[in-house]
């Protein structure tokens, strides 16, 4: 009944029975007028266009009988629907005021972000223009529950709900990321060039994305092609004067009938940051270059995605001392510099990806193929000769069998990954020995939404891993994992949302963990492996509440993680060879649990406010030895008000941000971790638009205005007592130019 | 449309080309027995990598050459 009102299907007959051509009208459901510059994307093949001024549209693609379209519009309420392309369509919009959360379409599964049963928190990176930031994790810390472990802003991978490095799998464009993220000194790996959007799975979902997605899943998405027939250039240059960083961007994209493409590259670099005492942090110097390149084609029944991507970083190592007791002066430098110098890390992805739909009338099949490789050597003494130098190799496939039997959905599939590591020769060390990994999972998702408010999945996996490493090491690892979960909506004018997620998830030890021993300069310290360890086992529990109406937004998420054999780092009473002795071991029994909420005010009467608040908070223990765990994050406050402004002028202010985060103190510590002081962090961001023939779009303000002092408890830095970066004044350009192809 | 698509393969070439690295020079300095530092000036590419890879022999005597900025 709620999708007759919303929308008005009526469908023509189209003349030219023998053209492909797709066309429609979207409308207004109370004028009948026409709406424009509405979106109308296909999601199977990943093409949209935009409606004209009276809101016609048409795409001139091969297309499947049936296809799912998702139709957009600002102050509307989209809509995901299924149509037959050969029929003309007309699409009645209902007004909403609703945020734009809303209307967002999730890669992996194709549901619309409100019909998802597991709760998915979803990001586009344009929205972070106002207030840009340094790196993918960084924006990732904008979501709640996710904070950032960093070495300053060069090295910094995400943490969710307390758990990071293996425990998160990093996915791109739904192939998984594998660029030695064990390395507590090794980041996320990935620019933000060419990404359009990152999403947030939080607490254990091996059921869809294998082992290892055991503390969370980050699905990293690129920029969706340009509408059809289309073309734009994207240019953009960013300025911070913390460590004078440069940041130069561009992306072209072409749509031309059934062939669209993609193509950026990136520069950047970044001196050493200053501190707020003024002094300048040795070695946070970084730079980071990349090309990237995507291409799509599409007939009928088939579409292929083609991805390549090149990136090098190069990474100053902060904080490298050979004293025991290290004073932070020593780290602290009365100058700025970007020369590379030691001790740092040299970078290399190559990254390939292929992935094929096929359409097999109401069904489909998906094939990806991908290929990586990462180099990384670690220069700690000298130039020329690393002391640390890996290479990482993977191959991948994931075939998935999707049906659609009427309210029905089923997913099954098989997963997989070939892993080679090996240490090069000319590295002075090493510090695991090279090794062979195979995983493979199969699994089975089923989906059911009643007519009613309610709608249900479940499902069940099984996966394998095979060890083998030098020295004769050779292991086997299996689990079955499951998921529940269950969704039920009420209310008209105060929509009510409830999930229900109950999960299992399965992590093998990794060969970081059972077999390393040596010197981790990057990470200051000397790490002894344990070959005993057993796999990571957890449970979650997972509910979360949604209130919606057209003035406010609330969401309140607790969570309870029980983990068998949790393994952990543990400092030792001991130096060896001038670095603080760390020796891997488990415990039993853990718990993870806490819980999210954010409340967003946008009321319909001041459209151009948003206020919203959200927090965090989350308590780890270990159940046998009565203790809390390691480098739980702080508990989080933050504030952001937005204000839109009207395009009066030619140079016109288009909005203002201000963002206040507040991190209490952390007094929930292990026994070798010190107590962390609470800070504030408030930034400033203003958003210009110049209104000439393309406009430009110009982006300046403060982060860190009040130039805080302030060592995060997640800080890979905070035992040497060395600041994050003070303020930082930032100016960025963006100049799109778009055009339609003849 | 043409110029628009020359200006941009222009930025982008002079964007990777910039992002190129030279060849690499650094100060390079070993310790003396008495503890000071012995300066041995600019060394790059080759020399550089010699220099690391065998120290710098004075009268017999090999000396581990260090040539990171402090």
């Amino acid at each position: 009944m709620k999708n007759i009102l919303l929308m008005i299907v009526f469908p023509f007959v189209v003349q030219l029975s023998f053209t492909q051509e797709f066309k429609g009208k979207i409308l207004d459901y109370e004028t009948k007028e026409g709406i424009p510059f509405a979106n109308i994307y296909i999601k199977d093949i990943q093409v949209n266009a935009i409606s004209d001024s009276i809101g016609n549209f048409s795409i001139d693609v091969p297309l499947p009988k049936e296809i799912n379209i998702l139709v957009s519009a600002s102050f509307y309420e989209s809509i995901l629907m299924k149509v037959n392309p050969s029929l003309f369509i007309s699409v009645e919009l209902i007004k909403s005021y609703l945020e734009l959360d809303e209307v967002l379409l999730r890669p992996k599964t194709g549901t619309m972000q409100r019909d998802n049963i597991i709760r998915v928190d979803r990001l586009l990176i344009k929205d972070l223009n106002t207030i840009p930031v340094s790196n993918l994790s960084e924006a990732l810390s904008n979501i709640n529950g996710v904070q950032e472990a960093s070495m300053g802003p060069g090295i910094s991978k995400p943490v969710i709900r307390g758990m990071q490095g293996v425990r998160v799998l990093s996915v791109l464009n739904g192939m998984r990321l594998e660029n030695q993220q064990w390395g507590a000194d090794h980041g996320l790996g990935i620019s933000q060039l060419g990404i359009g959007a990152l999403e947030v799975i939080k607490g254990p979902n091996s059921l869809l994305y294998g082992v290892d997605a055991f503390g969370g899943v980050v699905y990293i998405e690129d920029e969706k092609f340009e509408s059809q027939n289309a073309y734009s250039v994207n240019v953009n240059s960013k300025f911070e004067s913390v460590n004078l960083g440069y940041s130069n961007s561009a992306l072209i994209k072409l749509s031309k009938n059934k062939f669209r493409f993609n193509l950026g590259a990136l520069h950047s670099s970044f001196s050493d940051f200053q501190m707020p005492n003024g002094k300048y942090l040795a070695d946070s110097r970084y730079e980071d270059m990349g090309v990237k390149t995507r291409i799509s084609y599409n007939t009928n029944n088939w579409v292929m995605n083609m991805y390549y991507m090149f990136s090098h970083s190069y990474n100053g190592i902060p904080g490298h001392t050979h004293d025991s007791i290290p004073n932070p002066e020593s780290f602290m430098l009365d100058f700025q510099n970007r020369q590379r110098n030691i001790p740092a890390q040299n970078i290399n992805n190559h990254m390939f990806q292929l992935n094929n739909k096929f359409f097999l009338g109401k069904n489909n099949i998906d094939l990806m193929l991908g290929y990586t490789n990462n180099s990384l050597d670690e220069y700690d003494e000298k130039f020329t000769i690393p002391g640390l130098g890996m290479s990482l190799q993977n191959i991948l496939y994931h075939l998935r069998y999707n049906i659609i039997y009427g309210s029905w959905n089923i997913k099954t599939g098989i997963q997989g990954m070939y892993q080679i590591n090996k240490n090069i020769a000319e590295a002075e060390e090493q510090l695991i020995p090279d090794f062979n990994q195979l995983d493979n999972g199969i699994y089975s998702i089923i989906s059911y939404k009643t007519n009613s408010n309610f709608s249900f999945q479940f499902g069940g996996r099984y996966d394998l891993r095979n060890l083998d490493a030098t020295d004769d090491f050779s292991s086997l690892y299996s689990s079955p994992n499951f998921s529940i979960g269950g969704k039920y909506e009420f209310g008209s004018t105060n929509k009510n949302t409830l999930l229900l997620n109950i999960s299992s998830g399965f992590r093998a030890p990794h060969v970081s963990e059972l077999l390393v021993n040596g010197k981790h300069h990057g990470a200051l310290r000397y790490e002894v492996g344990n070959p005993n360890l057993k796999s990571e086992r957890a449970f979650q529990f997972d509910l979360n509440y949604e209130l919606n109406n057209e003035h406010v937004s609330f969401v309140l998420n607790p969570y309870f993680n029980y983990i068998n054999n949790y393994t952990q780092i543990v400092a030792q009473d001991s130096i060896v060879e001038n670095l603080p002795l760390f020796n891997f071991e488990q415990i039993d029994e853990a718990q993870l649990y806490g819980f999210d909420t954010k409340i967003h005010f946008h009321p319909h009467f001041a459209h151009w406010l948003h206020l919203e608040s959200s927090y965090s908070i989350i308590y780890g223990e270990s159940l046998n030895r009565s203790e809390n765990i390691a480098l739980i994050p702080q508990p989080r406050f933050n504030f952001v008000l937005s204000v839109k402004f009207k395009k009066k002028f030619k140079f016109n202010l288009e909005e203002i941000v201000v963002q206040n985060s507040h991190f209490f103190r952390q007094n929930r510590v292990t026994t070798y971790e010190t107590t962390s002081s609470g800070y504030d962090l408030s930034n400033i961001g203003l958003k210009f638009k110049w209104y000439i023939k393309t406009p430009l779009e110009i982006n300046f303000g403060v982060k860190n205005i009040f130039n805080t002092e302030y060592i995060n408890h997640l800080s890979r830095l905070k035992n040497i007592g060395v600041f994050n970066p003070g303020r930082n004044f930032y100016i960025s350009i963006n100049y799109l130019i778009k055009g339609r192809m003849k | 449309m043409k110029n628009r698509l020359f200006l941009l393969g222009f930025i982008l070439t002079g964007t990777l080309l910039l992002s190129c690295n030279k060849e690499e020079c650094h100060e390079c300095h070993y310790d003396a027995p008495d503890g000071s530092e012995v300066e041995l000036g600019e060394q790059c590419g080759d020399a550089l990598e010699a220099l690391e890879a065998n120290g710098y022999n004075l009268n017999g005597e090999n000396y581990v050459v260090h040539c990171h900025e402090h």
